[in-house]
């Protein structure tokens, strides 16, 4: 499949994808670094903002750098980093950009080195995640056709050892596994996650990059190129492993953030959401799971229990576990995680009700309030 | 949904829809010459039927579960209130269809929700573009009041 898209692409015009064989990559000489035999090029930019990663951005940069498929350039954008971030990037060999003061979101840090940008695609990447070998290799036949505007892949934690990366595991490998896709096969997917994605470079600078009018920016473009009429894609076989927020303080951060995003994005595109087929009750559906099954964990449940009183109602909160689970299951013999999987599932109970809380939270300081949430606060 | 949004409820149960609709909606697409992934619905389709048998042994459990409960907190012996309850013919599935089809019905009630939003949405678009065509036109075709407004 690949091999057909070099052979096609090495001719084709400036613009489309563009590979060669290159064996004298520079960066390829360093002993420190992974090497990759005879690696092929694509015509892609890729985009790191960091901000403090000093501890997670080498193993970042080392996974790019063992791709099969190589980017032209590799861009660390060090967004007034207070740590050594920019220096063990510079020792890595890529490029290191530093805005002039901290743009103050992952939006302000990417679109800062967007401008600079000059390759057919443009590829994000969150300076805590590392990617599968072959996740460029993967995800680029998406592009073969020209209606696709960006496209995302598998996510899945790097670390599962805490209750929080545990809970997050199960919420990836069942979203991932049954909503994904079956959003990918009606052509809408409802969030090109920010942490891996790729995109059209002229369709992203059509929209102006990334922007921080809402929290929740990958979603805010994702939208905007279904309502625009261009086509996003979930290839399930790019996979990639960000850390995810370990323990209540960083999973508190990203979840505000996440919960406050989706409901900015619903307030900003809410009338043009409405006139593309499929997205509309994909974002119909979610708020009313966001905001009737958070009423229903925090409220109805615990004052039936009590006015009742039935015990036997504690079971509506792990009633759907063997539902949850059944996805779960089939993903985790695919990749031969099944005790993991199984012993992680009490923990999704409990991130479960902690999502209720702050979905609930944020729907009614954005939709009851109509105050907006817009502090952007690093939480992995 | 997504990571970050609790339940699989209403979600879950529409999910579950649109995936037994993906092969005729996949036959309609072959039929319009459009490439299908035949290998994803097939899998996706595969898991739907499979969360629906779930969901009916869940439902028989919990029957199960509730009838006993109920007979041990009159005070008989958990073994006793099961066997009276297996004897009795009193287990039932509390997965009924009423309990589907009211689910079924959010839905339909969601998605008549969200049509009739975006039907008034686009009246008033039209209302909005035929009140700013108006003055527009009077303005191209030379009307005293236009003239006025040009002077």
């Amino acid at each position: 499949m690949f091999v057909s898209i070099f052979e096609q692409s090495a001719t084709t015009s400036e613009g489309e994808i563009c590979l060669a064989a290159c064996a004298d990559h520079s960066v390829v000489e360093d002993l420190l670094l992974p090497q990759v035999a005879n690696p092929l090029f694509c015509d892609l930019t890729i985009l790191v903002p960091a901000y403090n990663e000093e501890e997670s951005i080498a193993d970042t940069i080392r996974s790019i750098l063992a791709q099969t498929v190589q980017p032209r350039e590799i861009v660390i954008i060090d967004d007034g980093s207070t740590d050594r971030t920019g220096d063990v990037a510079l020792a890595l060999g890529v490029t290191v950009l530093r805005p002039p003061q901290n743009t103050g979101s992952k939006a302000g840090a990417q679109n800062f080195a967007l401008q600079s940008v000059t390759t057919a695609y443009t590829m994000a990447i969150d300076a805590d995640t590392t990617l599968a070998p072959d996740a460029i290799e993967k995800l680029l036949p998406a592009f073969d056709d020209p209606k696709v505007a960006a496209a995302c892949g598998f996510v899945l934690p790097r670390f599962v050892r805490t209750l929080w990366e545990r809970g997050r595991y199960v919420e990836y490998m069942l979203a991932f596994t049954w909503y994904k896709p079956i959003q990918d096969l009606y052509q809408k997917p409802l969030i090109s996650s920010g942490c891996f994605s790729m995109y059209r470079t002229p369709e992203l600078k059509e929209y102006g990059g990334w922007h921080t009018r809402t929290l929740a920016e990958d979603m805010d473009l994702t939208w905007s190129f279904h309502i625009a009429g261009h086509c996003v894609r979930f290839i399930p076989e790019a996979v990639s492993y960000p850390i995810e927020p370990f323990n209540y303080n960083f999973m508190s951060k990203q979840l505000k953030r996440w919960s406050h995003g989706f409901l900015q994005n619903v307030k900003l595109h809410w009338q043009e959401v409405l006139g593309v087929p499929h997205l509309r009750s994909f974002v119909f559906v979610a708020m009313w799971d966001a905001v009737f099954a958070s009423l229903a964990f925090l409220v109805i449940i615990p004052l039936l229990i009590i006015l009742l009183p039935m015990p036997v109602l504690l079971l509506a909160y792990v009633i759907d576990i063997p539902i949850v689970l059944l996805p779960v299951l089939v993903k985790a013999v695919e990749r031969r995680e099944v005790a993991l999987a199984l012993a992680s599932v009490p923990s999704f109970v409990v991130l479960r009700v902690i999502n209720s809380y702050f979905m609930l939270e944020a729907f009614i300081t954005e939709m009851v309030l109509g105050k907006s949430f817009r502090q952007y606060e690093k939480g992995h | 949904m997504f990571a970050g949004i609790p339940g699989t409820g209403i979600g879950g149960l529409f999910y579950l829809l649109l995936a037994l609709w993906l092969p005729i909606r996949a036959l309609l697409m072959l039929k319009d010459g459009h490439p299908v992934r035949w290998g994803l619905i097939f899998r996706q389709v595969a898991l739907a039927l499979l969360l629906i048998i779930t969901m009916w042994v869940i439902g028989d459990f919990v029957g199960r579960c509730i009838v006993v409960f109920n007979s041990w907190m009159q005070g008989y012996s958990l073994a006793f209130s099961m066997t009276q309850a297996n004897l009795s013919g009193k287990m039932y599935n509390i997965m009924k269809i009423s309990i589907l089809a009211w689910a079924l019905l959010v839905i339909a009630a969601l998605h008549l929700c969200m049509y009739l939003t975006y039907w008034i949405l686009l009246l008033r678009k039209a209302q909005l573009a035929r009140s700013t065509a108006a003055p527009d036109a009077s303005l191209r075709s030379g009307s005293p009041a236009s003239r006025e407004k040009q002077d």
